[in-house]
């Protein structure tokens, strides 16, 4: 998977069934952000990529997919 | 104009500020903005005597006014039914054009809320069947409210009183007559002093 | 998605209602009521103070002892039920000047804040360095962030990428600045620590010296802790140190700020490996009672390929990076290949340059535009003479006499996307084919070595190797041990361990007092409202965001000198005045709806205070249109919009930003002001209908009503 790159926008649009997806990740669902530090272990769905959300949401480390790429 | 009048007997004035105490009080204004005012016109010497006129200053609730004229948002409106000039809250958005535009300085600015606020004859009470702030308050009872046709005019009154008690010269710059009332003396309408007017 | 509502500020507007409903019709219990609502009301506009929390509850207490029920039952239920509940709201309010729902409007936090993963202040350092007050700036970075000199040079700076100047042009080049001020505060020697709090008597361990555990070291120090920091290598600054190349991070960068570290009394034991030189236990035994465990990402992963293992020259890209960064100046191999698409693999690969490697080649599986690695240094290594090869699958080391010889690879081509919008790279069948080589860089991912770990008993672990650790209070699943970095969070960036360290000073310092810890995560505090650069509109939309001048690509192949050169002061400081404040103005747009709904002037054109779909935005189109009436300035919450009088001008700015300015007229009769030209002139057009009283002279307020006055008045003056 990987395949995300630093500055591409996504849409966080469902929660995680990943046991690193938190409580307090629940409200962001819906959130728009941007990508800030990609997947640094290459082709890995596993890892945790960094986002920064828009507004006054934060940068956090999310599951892949509970991230979709907005064009 | 408005249907009301707010008739202010100068001659009664002490000058005590009431009427602006209480006017700020009933509309819980900030330090800044006086909607009725006491100007303080003199003190102006006649003969030995220093003399203060007190003139009371609300609005004046114009025919035509031109507050309503200058305001861009309709905030500042004239009350169909009986023509008391008012500001709308809601519309207001501070870009004070009212109080650049009339005349009397009436409009007056509210620095907390950053709105114009004006003299409303203090409407709400007007329509509860009382006074405005200012003449309820009045210690020396010189303010009077009411529809043109119901207010006394104090100074016809004392004029015509004065004339039927003495038959001399008479102003209308006199004590209130009364029981306690000193005597009257005659006095010069013109409180201009030749010596000092230069 | 409903927007949350502030409770503090919900609080404030419900007593609020209250005290205007006239409800409380006992004199004393009203004036107790506005007491209190002043003191809500502090807090929800950033003026409160740490004596605040205490003046509420006893303000709230008396009234519910002291007074009838009738009135106390409706303010306990007001104030006194969500101080109970949510208490926490209240204490970060006043603690943090910062009201993330943004309801309150002073303390609505700049974006770059927000995202920024250790929440330094970024709009009041900005600010700061606007004015040239660089000493002032760092003292401001570093109560968030103890490495500002680190962080300009290698941050992945979230923060620029929701700056709101991004929205008109480019975002201010935020790290690059924090860098520029570091680097003046440090050569000026005004680069101080701040004062340390009192000896508390309590030892902290902190395990691992990389950028967790070093701001955990520092703040724990700040507090009063006895802090010692436990390295297995033989020199602090962890992943900072041994896997950024000195090109990009000079080491005596890191020494610097390190030293800031050690001069609060930090004490280090390098060459220490947890699990084979000591044990949390004979640490215990030491009296140490509180423990953060800080190892970074050290591992690599295997490339899982043939022939992978059978040869010294094939070299995972962390031990090479850390090898270069010890001083080993040998190349591999005179012709290298790097495998990886990310930032480590052109770290390795621009290192095997500057090496002497004669041909560097950079394998990626798919193609260019799926590169994870930061776009701007794969630009670089490229001019720096690094080769590219896309839709290359690595199969098989080949090798002969322990040589490596070559590398046998596929094609690969990009498969339709599928239903995730994913695009694999699918080998070509049959496509496979041999690169001549003598040396092989893996870096296709770090991961955590758990050697050493397991002596630590009672730890909870997730399948992908980290520790399991809380977000709020960093606590692990034993008592003394908290955990922060990327044993956490698995390989992350300098930034994110800066701010998980700090974190874990707040659950540590309460764990050892014994405090509750707090049920929500942190958030970024407001250190200042910086004053406001005044910036003609005309120069803020003129200003472009500098280029970094770089070192000649020629000289950057022989050498590890850093390549950027970095920004000069005029550069700095014109940069930092690009900056929209943020901190000040919450971008509510109330000015511009305003302006042109309902004065129907339509002078400020500010297309970047829209979130979903920015307009356009030009700060020099209010001169040409503006009245200068001031509602703007009346209706803006937060003061970000400015009506001033000054100098016989008025002036109208937005955040510094001088928006408009005209002449003050002034009135015939006494002089004082009445206003601009065109003020007066829109007010004269509004009113032409109505007859003018005082035709031909400009006369003030004042003078008007004593005018009138004087008229009206039995007397007249001489």
């Amino acid at each position: 998977m990987s395949a995300f790159r630093q500055g591409e926008k996504v849409l966080i649009h469902q929660r995680s069934e990943d046991p690193r997806w938190e409580d307090y990740m629940n409200e962001y669902v819906g959130y728009k952000g941007v990508i800030t530090d990609p997947d640094r272990v290459i082709n890995d769905p596993e890892a945790l990529v960094e986002v920064t959300l828009e507004g006054i949401g934060g940068t956090h480390r999310f599951p892949q997919d509970c991230l979709r790429k907005l064009v | 104009m408005s249907d009301y009048y707010l008739f202010h007997d100068s001659a009664k004035c002490i000058g005590c500020m009431s009427c602006e105490v209480h006017c700020k009080e009933n509309k819980r204004l900030p330090p800044g903005p006086r909607l009725c005012r006491i100007e303080t016109i003199g003190p102006k010497w006649v003969g030995n005597i220093p003399k203060v006129d007190f003139v009371f200053m609300p609005c004046y609730h114009c025919d035509r006014p031109w507050c309503v004229a200058a305001c861009p948002t309709g905030a500042m409106q004239k009350r169909t039914g009986d023509g008391i000039v008012f500001v709308d809250h809601n519309l207001c958005v501070g870009c004070k054009a009212c109080m650049r535009a009339c005349p009397w300085g009436a409009p007056q600015w509210d620095p907390e809320k950053g709105k114009a606020v004006k003299c409303d004859y203090c409407l709400d009470r007007v329509d509860q069947g009382l006074e405005p702030a200012c003449v309820a308050k009045c210690v020396t009872k010189c303010l009077h409210f009411g529809k043109p046709e119901e207010v006394v005019d104090a100074r016809r009154m004392r004029h015509a009183r004065a004339m039927a008690a003495m038959a001399t010269e008479v102003t209308l710059r006199q004590p209130v007559n009364g029981p306690k009332a000193k005597p009257m003396k005659p006095k010069r309408k013109q409180a201009q002093d030749p010596v000092e007017g230069s | 998605m409903s927007k949350p509502t502030c409770l503090v500020f919900q609080t404030y507007n419900r007593l609020a209602e209250l005290i205007d409903s006239g409800v409380l019709t006992h004199p004393r219990v009203k004036r107790r009521a506005e007491d209190l609502l002043d003191l809500l009301k502090d807090v929800c506009t950033g003026s409160s103070g740490p004596n605040h929390l205490q003046a509420i509850l006893k303000s709230v207490a008396t009234i519910l002892i002291e007074e009838p029920e009738a009135f106390s039952g409706e303010i306990k239920r007001i104030v006194g039920e969500p101080l109970e509940s949510h208490q926490e709201v209240f204490v970060s309010h006043i603690e943090t000047h910062n009201c993330p729902t943004g309801d309150c409007d002073f303390l609505t936090p700049a974006p770059c804040q927000m995202a920024c993963p250790a929440g330094i202040d970024v709009a009041s350092y900005v600010g700061l360095i606007g004015e040239g007050r660089y000493a002032e700036a760092v003292e401001i970075i570093r109560r968030d962030n103890p490495f500002p000199w680190v962080c300009g040079l290698v941050c992945t700076h979230p923060c620029e990428f929701v700056c709101v100047r991004g929205r008109i042009d480019s975002p201010i080049a935020i790290m690059n600045l924090k860098a520029f001020a570091a680097e003046r505060a440090v050569s000026e020697r005004t680069y101080k620590n701040p004062p340390k709090a009192e000896d508390l008597g309590f030892k902290v361990a902190v395990v691992g010296a990389g950028p967790a555990g070093l701001t955990a070291a520092y703040y724990l120090a700040l507090k009063g802790y006895r802090v010692t920091v436990i390295e297995a290598l033989a020199q602090a600054g962890g992943m900072m140190m041994v896997g950024i190349p000195r090109y990009r991070l000079p080491r005596e960068v890191i020494d610097r700020e390190v030293a800031f570290i050690e001069e609060l009394g930090v004490t280090f034991r390098f060459n220490t490996r947890l699990g084979r030189d000591t044990t949390i236990d004979q640490l215990r035994s030491e009296g140490f009672q509180a423990f953060f465990l800080s190892l970074g990402a050290h591992a690599a992963m295997d490339l899982g390929i043939k022939g992978e293992k059978d040869f010294p020259q094939v070299i995972d890209a962390i031990s090479f990076l850390r090898h270069v960064s010890k001083g080993e100046r040998h190349i591999p191999g005179k012709t290298a290949a790097v495998i990886g698409g990310g930032n480590v693999a052109i770290d390795a690969a621009r290192s095997l340059i500057r090496l002497g490697c004669e041909d560097v080649l950079l394998l990626y599986r798919r193609t260019r535009s799926e590169m994870p690695a930061n776009e701007e240094e794969v630009k670089q290594a490229e001019e720096e003479g690094v080769r590219l090869s896309f839709l290359t699958i690595p199969v098989e080391v080949l090798g002969a006499d322990g040589k490596v010889t070559g590398l046998r690879c596929l094609r690969a081509r990009l498969a339709e996307p599928d239903e995730k919008g994913r695009r694999r790279p699918v080998p070509v069948e049959g496509s496979d084919y041999v690169i001549e080589l003598d040396a092989v860089i893996s870096a296709i991912g770090q991961r955590i070595d758990p050697e050493g770990l397991d002596s630590v008993t009672d730890l909870h672990w997730t399948k992908w190797g980290t520790l399991i650790a809380d977000t709020i209070t960093s606590a692990t699943s034993a008592e003394d041990i908290f955990s922060g970095g990327d044993l956490v969070t698995g390989p992350a960036t300098v930034v994110e361990a800066i701010g998980a360290g700090k974190r874990a000073v707040e659950g540590i310092d309460r764990y050892l007092r014994g405090l509750p810890q707090p049920k929500m995560p942190p958030v970024p505090s407001r250190r200042m409202r910086a004053a406001l650069s005044e910036v003609p509109a005309q120069t803020k939309m003129a200003l472009r965001r500098p280029e970094m001048p770089f070192l000649g690509p020629e000289r950057r192949r022989i050498t590890f000198q850093q390549v950027e050169l970095g920004y000069d002061e005029a550069t700095a400081r014109q940069e930092a005045k690009r900056c929209l404040r943020c901190d000040i103005c919450k971008r509510c747009g109330k000015c511009v709806k305003i302006c042109r709904e309902q004065m129907g002037i339509d002078a400020l054109q500010f297309g970047h205070v829209d979130f979903g779909t920015p307009g356009l935005t030009d700060f020099r189109i209010t001169a040409e249109r503006c009245i200068l009436c001031g509602a703007c300035a009346a209706n803006c919450p937060t003061r970000a919009m400015t009506l001033e009088d000054r100098e016989g001008e008025r002036v109208l700015s937005l955040c510094g930003t001088v928006l408009c300015r005209e002449k003050l007229e002034t009135c015939h009769r006494c002089g004082a002001v009445v206003g601009p030209a065109r003020y007066l002139e829109y007010v004269k057009k509004r009113t032409s209908a109505v007859q003018e009283a005082f035709a031909g002279s400009l006369l003030c307020e004042k003078c008007i009503r004593q005018l009138t006055a004087q008229s009206k008045s039995g007397i007249t003056i001489p």
